[in-house]
């Protein structure tokens, strides 16, 4: 699928963040619909999970 | 783009998660009554018996018996009251009241994220309802805009819903709660994506913007002309990918601004994932996620073929059907089959959404072979397939 031209600097901000998933599995992969209602995670671990997958 | 490393690293991950199924959330369908009739309406009142809907104190029942026997509170996440429309029901506030003191066996509340996915037009009507639910603890609403205001109005069947739905978006804001505006994507407001985003970025400025491709479930599967060509559904995703990457800073670095996701679509590719939503997709029903529908039916969520009903609150033990069943929802060697049996992206996939599958096992729709290979669909949807129950 051809994928639209961004800016490569946002772009590398959010492959980076994919990296990151991976390496927050298996908290980023109990995710699921979780970020769609909100960020009241009691789970500590899921806590900052979007300043952890996208801060350098 | 993912290597073939990390995504067996992560889906061992997954695969860890699916073992321990600890609950995470619970869709609870307080009724299928509602005061619209939309075009693609996942849980429609047509063909529904309202005399067997669930009583306030079956509700508060079984959620003090989920909160006592299933969930561990460090990992539970949300209660979401959906319907038909949540506030069709008039004892919705009081079932609310009784959640709030639910507790576990350590004494502490469970249900501390406790949110409502509705239209939106009784809160334009009485944004004054939306302080009593602060202080009963709902925490925020999934509300549906699906187009621009002409759009919506003939999506939603009525002349001021957009009106309305667009004043209980920012009256809710206004109050502090979590809103998650909802997009279903159709043939009627696909061209509109990119204002829409203006309206809902630039104006109403919401928690999330949640979109979806319209599945041929429900009442949608009345009226097949609205259901995305494979073009149009490269272009909605293309779409997502752009406003994902040119907002992430404003919304995840800065921490303000709207978060756009695809919602519960299907795995699509390790070019993608992660890059459309802020996670990598599988889906969690009957994993993560309980579905208790408005007769006491439990399935994975509320949005799956009632072929896929584990059991019924009424006659079984929520607690027996949640640890011992499930087996479809959490083996799946049964989707092996036609377009699924020498996928490239099956590892990963397990076969996609359990809303895009059929009491006879047969695959409605694959968001991969879409993007990837141009497959439509569209020619799934016959109506000897739909007479098998898609949707519910």
């Amino acid at each position: 699928m051809k994928l639209p031209k961004v800016d490569s600097k946002l772009e590398e901000i959010a492959r980076r963040g994919v990296k990151k998933m991976v390496e927050d599995a298996p908290y980023s992969a109990t995710r699921g619909v979780y970020s769609i209602y909100g960020d009241f995670p009691s789970d500590p671990l899921l806590a900052n999970y979007f300043q952890r997958v996208y801060q350098k | 783009m993912l290597t073939e490393e990390e995504i067996t690293s992560w889906k061992t991950a997954v695969n860890q998660v699916i073992d321990e199924h600890k609950l995470k959330f619970i869709q609870l369908e307080v009724t299928r009554a509602c005061n619209l009739r939309c075009v693609h309406c996942g849980s429609p009142t047509e063909n529904t018996d309202s005399s067997s809907l669930l009583t306030r104190n079956e509700i508060k029942g079984v959620l003090e018996k989920i909160a006592e026997e299933i969930i561990e509170p460090t990992h539970f996440n949300h209660l979401m009251f959906v319907g038909g429309e949540p506030f069709s029901r008039k004892d919705l506030l009081d079932i609310i009241r009784d959640t709030y003191d639910i507790r576990g066996k350590d004494g502490e509340r469970v249900y501390t994220n406790t949110q409502i996915q509705t239209n939106g037009i009784y809160i334009g009507e009485h944004p004054e309802t939306l302080d009593i639910l602060k202080q009963i603890g709902v925490t925020g609403f999934g509300i549906s805009i699906d187009g621009l205001e002409k759009t919506h109005n003939a999506f939603r069947g009525r002349k001021d819903a957009f009106s309305k739905t667009y004043k209980a978006v920012k009256e809710a804001l206004d109050r502090d709660f979590s809103v998650s505006v909802s997009t279903v994507v159709n043939q009627s407001n696909v061209g509109e994506l990119p204002k829409l985003s203006r309206l809902i970025r630039e104006e109403l400025r919401p928690n999330y913007w949640r979109i979806m491709l319209l599945d041929p479930i429900g009442r949608a599967r009345l009226n097949k002309s609205y259901l995305l060509s494979p073009e149009q559904i490269q272009e909605a995703i293309a779409f997502i990918y752009k406003e994902h990457v040119e907002h992430i800073k404003e919304a995840y670095l800065e921490g303000k601004g709207t978060k756009i996701e695809l919602g519960c679509g299907g795995w699509c590719g390790k070019e993608l994932e992660g890059m459309i939503r802020p996670y990598l997709w599988h889906c969690i029903a009957g994993i993560s996620m309980l579905g208790i529908m408005y007769d006491g039916a439990i399935g994975g969520c509320t949005n799956i073929p009632r072929d896929f009903l584990e059991g019924n609150i009424r006659k079984d033990d929520v607690t027996e059907v949640w640890n011992n069943r499930f087996q479809r929802y959490r083996e799946f060697d049964w989707k092996k089959t036609s377009e699924c049996e020498t996928c490239s992206e099956w590892n990963a996939c397990d076969g996609g959404p359990m809303h895009y599958r059929m009491g006879n096992g047969d695959m409605i729709f694959c968001l991969y072979k879409t993007l990837y290979e141009g497959k439509d669909f569209r020619d799934k949807v016959t109506d000897e397939v739909l007479s098998t129950k898609a949707g519910n």
